[in-house]
């Protein structure tokens, strides 16, 4: 499992830990049944606070992204199809929520905006 | 097994005092102690480990094991090299894992044939890490453990205490005035000053919740939020508690984040608003 955290990013590093994470789940990255490290090892591995893997790892379990056995151990849980579209679809609205900021605050109209969508699309 | 737990606890020499109500230090996670010299630290530590007495109050180790110790004035009997002390602690510790010990001794490099009074600071630290390491213990107790090190050595040193930590039974209590390292790897924090607890909680808590307003002058700015102040000499620090509130309030001020340092200071040299 490949995790970046960086102090110069904005987030809290528990975010920035528990959302690749989850996008790993979500596109496959991390398989269902994929044994995760305990939270005590990756805050080792990673070099940061338990407290803050411990966190992490609380949310994911939360929206049913992991499963924890026994305190101990825990694995990538099933994601149902269906949660991982969503999952996507909340992601793409996100991107695109601040693409339309942008595009509001430098007087781009939806049109241009429109454009760019069906050139990212279908472009190549 | 529990948590460590403090309570009532007095401590007096001459005119200094250390006085503790109530100080919990969670089993499985790192609390940093962070204080002046002179604040108490290494009396409470000491207290902690029963090297001293306390005048009043009751310490629950919340763990039969004994605790590892890396102190300054390294306990360990001067005049004797590695291999005596692997005789000793392994009649001394239940569960002493020998070959452990040595194989620590010799990846920190650690000379076997110099005495311990022989070893350098740095040595003598991670001596007691080993040490620490190498048999059953309830509680890791650290009293500025990595004060004169080079960072790789400091982050090394880091690195051991975080191995310790993989065993969800361990608790370790750390001081240090290397802000940035207490910053890396506590979960708790905890500020004593005059022998007093003035902050204590959660290490993201504690440096989410407070920020730094950098003003020209002392305006007289005073409120509840505004709880430190320190006069500079092109204007005035406050220290506001409650970062998010201030600012919904305020506006039109900047208030800065802070970290472990910058809270340190103010607390030390600045003064009650």
């Amino acid at each position: 499992m490949d995790i970046v955290v960086s102090n110069s990013d904005p987030r809290p590093i528990y975010e920035q830990i528990y959302s690749q994470i989850r996008s790993q789940i979500i596109d496959g990255r991390l398989k269902e049944g994929e044994i995760l490290p305990s939270m005590r090892v990756l805050a080792k591995d990673l070099r940061v606070s338990v407290i803050t893997t411990k966190r992490a790892y609380n949310d994911l379990e939360a929206e049913g992204f992991i499963t924890t056995v026994g305190g101990k151990g825990c694995y990538v849980s099933s994601v149902e199809p269906s949660a991982i579209r969503e999952g996507h679809l909340v992601s793409i609205q996100e991107n695109i929520r601040k693409a339309a900021e942008e595009a509001k605050q430098n007087g781009i109209t939806l049109e241009e905006l429109h454009e760019i969508v069906d050139l990212m699309y279908d472009g190549d | 097994m529990g948590d460590f737990i403090i309570k009532g606890l007095r401590k007096t020499y001459g005119d200094f005092s250390l006085e503790i109500p109530e100080l919990v230090f969670r089993r499985g996670f790192v609390t940093g102690i962070v204080g002046d010299n002179g604040a108490g630290k290494t009396t409470l530590m000491r207290c902690m480990t029963g090297a001293i007495v306390v005048d009043e109050g009751v310490i629950d180790p919340g763990s039969d094991l004994p605790a590892g110790v890396v102190f300054d004035e390294c306990p360990f009997p001067q005049d004797l090299k590695s291999k005596q002390l692997s005789s000793i602690f392994s009649s001394m510790f239940d569960g002493w894992d020998d070959s452990g010990f040595q194989r620590m001794l010799k990846d920190f490099g650690i000379d076997e044939s110099k005495k311990v009074k022989e070893y350098s600071r740095g040595m003598r630290m991670k001596a007691q890490v080993a040490v620490a390491l190498s048999h059953p213990t309830g509680i890791l107790v650290l009293d500025e453990p990595t004060a004169g090190m080079d960072p790789a050595a400091r982050e090394e040193f880091l690195d051991h205490v975080r191995d310790y930590m993989v065993d969800e039974s361990h608790c370790a209590v750390m001081s240090s005035h290397i802000t940035s390292d207490i910053e890396k790897i506590a979960d708790y924090v905890v500020f004593l000053k005059d022998g007093k607890v003035i902050i204590s909680g959660e290490m993201s808590d504690v440096i989410g919740r407070y920020g730094i307003l950098h003003a020209e002058k002392d305006s007289g700015l005073r409120g509840e939020r505004i709880v430190r102040r320190r006069l500079q000499p092109h204007g005035c620090d406050y220290l506001i508690d409650g970062i998010g509130e201030f600012s919904a309030d305020h506006p039109d001020m900047n208030v800065d984040p802070v970290t472990l340092e910058d809270l340190m200071i103010i607390i030390s040299k600045g003064e009650e608003a």
